[in-house]
């Protein structure tokens, strides 16, 4: 697979959020990453990993304060976002990179027909007159598989599933290059998840979408990614492409987290929780952030920070098993 | 071998705890508990501060400015304002704790009945409370006040019922959504008292409403207590109240407007304290209405 | 929509009457007697005994309610004053516009004052105009309204003698009354506006406007304001409840005929009959200002209509909510 164009590139990105009540929360601490272009790229973790906080500050929507971006830089195309004003984000968000939020039930405006919701963002982007937005909005309603009879409803008359789907339909609507899901599927049943991730891995493939699939949930990561980051507490412990780190897992908390998955592995016979906590963002311990938690530490655990080590090609690993082994 | 993993969480403090501190390093809230608490202090040592008391006659000092002699000058019949203001603030101000206390107690009984056993009873309860709030408050209050007569007690009595429907719905709907919590259900099926089940795990739930609620009560209650008395059907005079204080100050208001001026000052700043440390104190119970 | 409004009248029947119940009960409540101080102290018994007989007065409070209920509802009269002896609904009609214009001129300057700073606070949070507007509204909703009225007259009609003291005769004199009352309200206004729309500003679909790339002004404008309207709306209609409260005092400092210097002497002279007649009034007036605010919020939220017109989909919507969260 001949790789493509670097679409987005996070590098040694740091959000902090400052408050006077609670102290510095480091919610993420020097991220790399990287999206090519028509790339699904999987950032699993658990609440409060600083998953959603990478989006937001990707879309500028950070809110300041308390959060801020200490230091790093956010490469769209080229261009660093994080220096670009108000004015040139307004023109990216929704055209370029756009964003589907992981509530459906909060995240639509509950007094405005969602037709003209989705007919808001194209209006805005693509210089047509009102009445072909309102035609588009129409046809995109169609494309995510609601009736267009429905486009002069609001959103308490539609069920959850039928609420994301009009989020998608209003992310996608501009066919940006870049979308980013913030656990699309969490809030909603089961049965509705699948059909939804159905949905994004179809349109994504005929938009040709580079996605941010924000999860914790490894069964979607399986299904939609082609690689994957594993993100605790604000820092990326293991990355890779799906196939390298769903078949060599090498950090103890990725493996953990395969072991808390059912199904996962059929020879063994319980689940295997990862005992402990997180760590309180607010207070990081200097060292290694899972040590706490590690069921295979040593002394140096302890001690020091490890570095993102290359184990095989693409495949990093911030871990001092994996630097024994790799030099 | 097996060490116990040394976990950093967050530091566990009781909610109150958290909700105090977030209260006392709320600036604004502490300054309007200072000058609350102040006020009540002067307003204590009325006896001291100025002996006479507050009734003490000089036909001979009538209307003297505020000066030296006499720091907030004096009325009509020659007393002293700062002894009608020190010794009226005792009376207002108690108004408000009081009115506030009954109409507490009064709203917690009424809506936690309500909410607990539901159906007819809720229905009964909360429909009186309706037709209580079909009055404005302050006309209800009047019309208490048209039983009861004037006075201090009975004032008080006026201003407490009139606020009772509020307290009822503030306490009544956080407990129907407790009451709604499979821990109540839990308890329930261990086949625990309806009275313990109320005290034990139903109030600590709706403290915080209550709390918030009876602090701005405080200030609505003064104002309400004051409203009453200048219209003449609260505190009476000789007695003195800082509405009827102002009240009786309305005739002199072209030449000695400082009769008009310091007992409405007063209570303005008594109010403005209690607000400043009623939002304080909804803030830090309530932190996600923070603002 | 149609039977939503016949349902909420319908519903004010019981709270309507319960407030009957309340008011006439005062009278049976009240110490002393009428009789005594409609017609003096040295009055024969055999003339109070007079008196009462043709009031009704001797007869079971039970039928008495029933005689006057049956007059108010079937003939509109409200009975006659015992301190004057006129019908009382003549003098209702006649005072009852006096308090409405105060009450409802009084909201709207509120409003038109309050809303707007309200609005500018909340967009420009942690500015020095929110600082200011806050402080403004901090201390107008400390000020007891009867100083500040007391503060205006000194100002405007003592000291520049620009307006009238009192009376209530034509516009010029309206103005003091509705200027201490609105500037008040537009304090509680302000306060309440302004967290409504901070409120507003707070919620996931202003993100989502946000990620949509519209501009700041227009969020505000087509998002968070339309928002922020519902419980706007409902403070307004507050007001306005409220106002009929507040005009009792403003009438009573500016002389002004309305239904609060009416209520007050009815109290002072033991005239229940008046007393009850204006608490009716009033309490009935509120019900009809409450029920016009919940209408309006039907033209700003369709969430509410649908709860009016299809009780089904509610449930099934709640449901699925439910199931959700």
């Amino acid at each position: 697979m001949e790789e493509k164009e670097v679409l987005l590139s996070v590098e040694d990105l740091s959000v902090y959020y400052i408050t006077h009540d609670l102290g510095t929360c480091k919610a993420v601490n020097n991220i790399s990453f990287q999206i090519r272009e028509g790339e699904t790229l999987g950032l699993v973790g658990e609440t409060g990993a600083g998953k959603t906080t990478i989006a937001l500050s990707i879309m500028g929507l950070l809110q300041s304060p308390p959060g801020k971006v200490m230091n790093g830089s956010i490469k769209y195309k080229g261009t660093d976002l994080l220096k670009e004003k108000p004015k040139y984000m307004r023109k990216i968000r929704g055209k370029e990179i756009s964003m589907v939020f992981q509530d459906p039930m909060t995240a639509l405006n509950p007094i405005d027909r969602i037709g003209n919701q989705i007919a808001e963002v194209i209006y805005l982007h693509q210089g047509l007159s009102k009445a072909e937005s309102m035609e588009k909005a129409a046809q995109m309603l169609e494309m995510v598989g609601i009736s267009r009879d429905r486009f002069a409803e609001y959103p308490h008359q539609l069920s959850g599933g039928m609420k994301q789907r009009v989020i998608i339909a209003m992310a996608l609507a501009c066919s940006p290059k870049l979308l980013l899901a913030d656990e699309p599927t969490t809030a909603l049943d089961v049965t509705i998840q699948a059909q939804v991730l159905d949905l994004m891995n179809d349109l994504k493939k005929t938009l040709g979408t580079a996605v941010l699939m924000i999860t914790h949930d490894l069964g979607i990561v399986a299904e939609m990614c082609d690689k994957v980051a594993v993100v605790y507490a604000g820092e990326v412990l293991e990355s890779g492409t799906v196939k390298q780190v769903f078949k060599n897992p090498i950090h103890p908390y990725t493996i953990g987290l395969f072991g808390s998955l059912p199904g996962y592995r059929p020879d063994s016979k319980r689940l295997q929780p990862i005992t402990g906590m997180m760590p309180d963002p607010a207070d990081l311990p200097p060292y290694c952030k899972f040590e706490p938690r590690c069921q295979c530490k040593c002394d140096r655990c302890g001690a020091e920070t490890p570095r993102l080590i290359e184990v095989e090609e693409g495949h990093f690993v911030r871990c001092f098993r994996a630097e024994k082994e790799n030099g | 071998m097996s060490k116990e993993p040394k976990l950093k969480t967050v530091k566990r403090r009781s909610m109150g705890q958290e909700a105090l501190n977030r209260l006392l390093r709320n600036r604004t809230a502490m300054f309007g508990l200072a000058i609350l608490l102040l006020v009540i202090i002067l307003c204590t040592l009325a006896g001291v501060i100025c002996p006479e008391g507050d009734n003490a006659q000089d036909p001979t000092k009538t209307f003297v400015s505020p000066g030296a002699e006499f720091l907030f000058g004096t009325d009509n019949l020659g007393r002293s304002l700062l002894a009608r203001v020190l010794y009226g603030g005792r009376v207002s101000i108690l108004i408000a704790f009081v009115s506030t206390i009954i109409s507490a107690i009064l709203g917690i009984i009424l809506g936690t009945v309500a909410a607990y056993y539901g159906g007819v009873v809720d229905d009964v309860i909360m429909r009186i409370m309706d037709v209580f709030s079909a009055i404005p408050n302050l006309l209800l209050a009047i019309a208490l006040a048209a039983i009861l007569g004037s006075g201090v007690f009975n004032c008080m009595l006026a201003v407490g019922v009139a606020a009772v429907p509020h307290f009822a719905r503030v306490v009544r709907a956080p407990i129907l959504a407790v009451m709604n919590e499979q821990y109540i259900e839990v308890a329930r099926s261990i086949d625990a008292k309806d009275r313990r089940i109320m005290f034990i795990h139903v109030l600590p739930n709706v403290l915080s409403p209550i709390i918030v609620q009876a602090t701005t009560n405080l200030a609505q209650a003064i104002l309400m207590a004051a409203s009453l008395s200048f219209l003449g059907l609260g505190v009476q005079a000789p007695n003195a109240e800082w509405g009827a204080l102002l009240s009786s100050s309305r005739q002199y208001m072209r030449n000695y407007p400082y009769l008009t001026y310091i007992p409405g000052i007063a209570i303005a700043s008594v109010v403005l304290s209690m607000n400043l440390f009623g939002d304080g104190v909804r803030d830090a119970l309530d932190p996600r209405l923070k603002y | 929509m149609l039977r939503y409004i016949i349902k909420r009248l319908l519903w004010m029947i019981p709270v309507l009457l319960g407030v009957s119940i309340l008011v006439f009960a005062i009278q049976a409540l009240a110490p002393g007697d009428p009789a005594d101080l409609a017609l003096g102290d040295y009055a024969s018994d055999e003339a109070k005994q007079a008196w009462r007989e043709e009031r009704g007065l001797n007869k079971n409070i039970v039928v008495q309610y029933g005689e006057y209920m049956y007059n108010l509802i079937f003939k509109g009269d409200f009975g006659r004053s015992y301190q004057t002896g006129k019908p009382i609904t003549r003098e209702l009609i006649k005072r009852f516009p006096v308090t409405l214009l105060t009450a409802f001129g009084a909201a709207t300057i509120a409003a038109l004052i309050g809303v707007p700073l309200g609005i500018i606070a909340a967009t420009h949070r942690n500015t020095w105009v929110d600082s200011a507007s806050r402080i403004l509204g901090m201390l107008g909703i400390s000020m007891p309204n009867f100083w500040f009225a007391l503060l205006l007259i000194m100002l405007f009609a003592l000291k520049l003698k620009w307006l009238p003291v009192s009376g209530f005769y034509s516009p010029i004199y309206w103005i003091l009354p509705l200027m201490a009352q609105g500037i008040l309200g537009a304090a509680s206004q302000l306060r309440y506006t302004r967290s409504a729309v901070l409120d507003s500003l707070q919620q996931d679909f202003v993100r989502t406007a946000r990620a949509k790339g519209q501009s700041e002004n227009k969020i505000i404008l087509h998002h968070v304001l339309r928002n922020a309207m519902i419980p706007i709306l409902t403070n307004t209609g507050h007001h306005i409840a409220g106002g009929m409260a507040g005009t009792v005092v403003m009438e009573q400092i500016f002389s002004i005929a309305g239904l609060g210097t009416l209520m007050i002497s009815a109290v002072n002279n033991r005239d229940f009959p008046m007393l009850r007649g204006c608490v009716l009034l009033v309490a009935f007036a509120m019900s009809m200002v409450n029920l016009l605010v919940d209408l309006s919020y039907t033209a700003v939220d369709p969430r509410v209509k649908s709860r009016f017109e299809s009780p089904k989909r509610k449930k099934a919507s709640e449901e699925k909510g439910a199931a959700a969260a």
